[in-house]
């Protein structure tokens, strides 16, 4: 028995350890979990990495106008400037032969040239790469932004029905969701496409309702998934007490506390969007010729697959700004995944 | 478990009448003009033969009408025989094919599973292989260059991929040439001197003991192997490894190793068997991924598969030859899923005793 008694000492030393441990001002901020999840993306060097890749491309986009200014008075900045007409490609550093636009700022310093040249080259048919990538990071984000934000929406509404009142509904509506997870995603979003183009016209909307359609699945799991645990938690059952509506319960109680996996998920998941939406405009279904867009850029490079080596450039460019730009993704996205998965917790590695 | 598989049986109906539902809702979005591909080869320009047509085939019915006649077939008032109907095989005529559907889904499908059956050893193997050594190797600089590798894969698209691939190794030197076959072989494989058993051209030429076009048609396939490979073993890898390290804590390893069992029979005869339960799912997914189609890899290497054929329909808004290929795909993925659950569920011991 005289071995368990601890003494006044001990127990102070406990105690003291315990309100000695430093909540910082951001911890309180953001309460622990989401701060575990804040700190570990922002110490680990490769998702360091992967967020100044992201930045990087978001100034592009935000300065384009400056980066690479459009022609004076055109009405469409999104179309890629042309050189003529010329059918070969011209190499980096081919001087304009129709008119070029104006010189920002930066370009004399940078490039010691006083007149523009094809800093990228050109694609067949004149097209400027430089300009459709610099242009094309726009489309990426807009168009990344747009989809996700439009499939999330989808998503949440159609989990959150299900998890929310359950029953019959749920079984119907996960039913639903079975049937679409059966299609094959790439080739119904080209199909849906396909449909859509004659109705709404060529552009960014029918491949962006194409890819939401067939997007909406995994998030609409997750979300039902968290929303059926959080449904048991006390704070509703009061609320539920007390009479509030529906709508209340769900919109101030459930889906606030129940939303942050998906936001997560969903917000990493940019980086395939865009590749997504580019494979599509790729294969030539989607925006008009002449968009700047990664995916219609890099299917230049499709017309000169034997002389890739000779035209490296119409490939190269356009084909690192997309791999790039999903890598900075990517390397988010892995260190969070190791951050949430429960098997890796407390190994700080 | 019985019960399981039984009820996940009885779910196949109701979710195939969802798909065709569903795909039959994307049909009726097109004008009757064009859903007469269904029945005629030739859609007549002449406005007045179009609506004879459409009002011989009901192209005006109501919904659930049509969506029965497409399902089954209907019966010809003329003749009595039955046309059209999915369930018969019968998918309409394709434009962009300039053929029926189902024919161009029995000349294709053939080429996209033979390289799909070469793909499947290179992917799975070294993305498991290299799994295995991450985990094995657990944060140490093999196991970040192996992140770092899978990561970099799994960010290129697969067109950029595969432009890059083709770069380096066609447009340079020749190697590995994009298409099926070089034009000598197939006109071997057409001739009279050429049997054709299986319509896997690897194979055929084995049988036909012509080594040359055995060479020729491999080297057609190394590219997209390759492609296909590396964009996916960032997945096997990602999965292999978390259930690695995983199956590497549990205690009957730690009693393996108490025991004096050498290290690399405890990674390979007590982790291993374990962490590969869940690579097995995600095997047989990948698997009815690629054999729904390698849309995307196809089409870049104008490999003459179904995916090509879906992409190059859909390009010419071909829909009724694109959701025939929707409808296969859909179809291949539900029995496959239905297989892989039923082997992860005799594979774990405690899902298989319950």
């Amino acid at each position: 028995m005289a071995d368990l008694v601890i003494n006044d000492s001990q127990v102070n030393g406990l105690i003291g350890e315990y309100t000695e441990r430093k909540v910082s001002k951001a911890e309180k901020f953001l309460g622990p979990e989401f701060y575990r999840i804040v700190h570990g993306i922002f110490t680990n060097p490769l998702s360091i990495i992967g967020f100044t890749l992201i930045m990087f491309f978001i100034l592009i986009a935000i300065f384009a106008p400056q980066i690479a200014p459009p022609l004076e008075g055109t009405r469409d900045p999104y179309k890629i400037l042309r050189d003529g007409y010329s059918p070969y490609p011209k190499e980096p550093g081919a001087d304009w032969v129709k008119k070029a636009p104006e010189l920002p700022g930066w370009y004399t310093t940078l490039t010691g040239k006083d007149h523009w040249v094809h800093l990228f080259g050109t694609a067949s048919g004149g097209w400027d790469l430089f300009y459709g990538v610099i242009w094309g990071t726009r489309t990426a984000i807009k168009v990344g932004v747009l989809i996700e934000g439009l499939t999330l929406l989808l998503g949440i509404l159609i989990g959150s029905l299900a998890g929310f009142y359950g029953g019959w509904l749920d079984t119907l509506i996960m039913r639903v969701t079975e049937i679409f997870q059966t299609f094959p995603f790439i080739l119904s979003a080209m199909t849906l496409s396909a449909i859509l183009t004659p109705t709404i016209g060529k552009g960014l909307w029918p491949a962006t309702i194409a890819l939401v359609v067939f997007g909406w699945m995994s998030y609409a799991r997750l979300i039902r998934g968290d929303i059926l645990s959080v449904r048991e938690r006390d704070y509703v059952m009061a609320a539920r007490v007390v009479g509030a509506t529906d709508s209340r319960i769900m919109f101030q109680h459930i889906i606030p506390n129940a939303i942050y996996p998906t936001l997560v998920v969903a917000s990493l998941d940019i980086g395939s969007v865009v590749v997504s939406f580019a494979a599509l405009s790729f294969l030539g279904i989607g925006t008009e010729v002449g968009y700047a867009d990664w995916g219609q850029l890099v299917s230049f490079a499709r017309d000169w697959i034997p002389q890739l080596s000779k035209y490296w450039w119409i490939l190269i460019y356009p084909g690192m700004a997309l791999v790039l730009f999903v890598l900075g993704w990517n390397l988010v996205g892995d260190a969070l995944r190791d951050i949430m998965d429960p098997r890796m917790r407390g190994n700080d590695a | 478990m019985s019960q399981y598989i039984i009820r996940r049986i009885l779910l196949i109906p109701v979710i195939l009448f969802g798909v065709t539902l569903l795909i039959f809702g994307m049909l009726s979005s097109l004008d009757p003009a064009e859903r007469a591909a269904l029945y005629v080869h030739d859609i007549p320009k002449n406005a007045q033969v179009m609506d004879s047509i459409i009002d011989r085939y009901g192209l005006d019915d109501p919904f659930f009408v049509q969506y029965w006649h497409w399902l089954t077939g209907r019966v010809d008032i003329d003749t009595g025989e039955i046309e059209g109907g999915i369930i018969r095989g019968d998918f309409g005529y394709s434009r962009s094919g300039n053929t029926t559907v189902a024919e161009i889904i029995e000349r294709r499908f053939p080429a996209t599973v033979e390289l799909v059956l070469y793909s499947i050893i290179p992917l799975i193997g070294v993305g498991v292989w290299l799994g295995i050594i991450a985990a094995v190797n657990h944060n140490k600089f093999i196991d970040q260059f192996a992140r770092i590798f899978s990561i970099l894969g799994y960010s290129f698209p697969s067109f950029v991929f595969g432009l890059l691939v083709l770069m380096l190794f066609y447009a340079n030197n020749g190697w590995f040439p994009p298409g099926r076959i070089s034009d000598w072989a197939n006109m071997i494989i057409n001739s009279a001197e050429f049997t054709s058993y299986t319509n896997f051209i690897t194979v055929d030429a084995l049988l036909n003991g012509r080594f040359d076009i055995l060479w020729d048609a491999l080297r057609h396939m190394v590219l997209p192997i390759i492609t296909l490979s590396y964009i996916n073993w960032a997945l096997f890898l990602r999965v292999m490894r978390s259930s690695m390290l995983e199956a590497l804590n549990q205690d009957y390893v730690t009693t393996a190793r108490a025991k004096g069992v050498r290290e690399k029979d405890v990674i390979n005869k007590h982790a291993r068997p374990n962490a590969l339960i869940p690579v097995v799912t995600m095997a047989g997914i990948t698997i009815a991924n690629l054999l729904g189609g390698v849309t995307i890899t196809e089409t870049i290497f104008n490999y003459p598969g179904i995916g090509s054929a879906g992409a190059s329909a859909a390009v010419q808004l071909d829909v009724i030859t694109v959701l025939a290929f929707v409808l296969l795909t859909g179809l291949i993925m539900l029995v496959s899923n239905l297989i892989v659950d039923i082997t992860y569920a005799f594979l774990d011991p405690r899902v298989r005793l319950s």
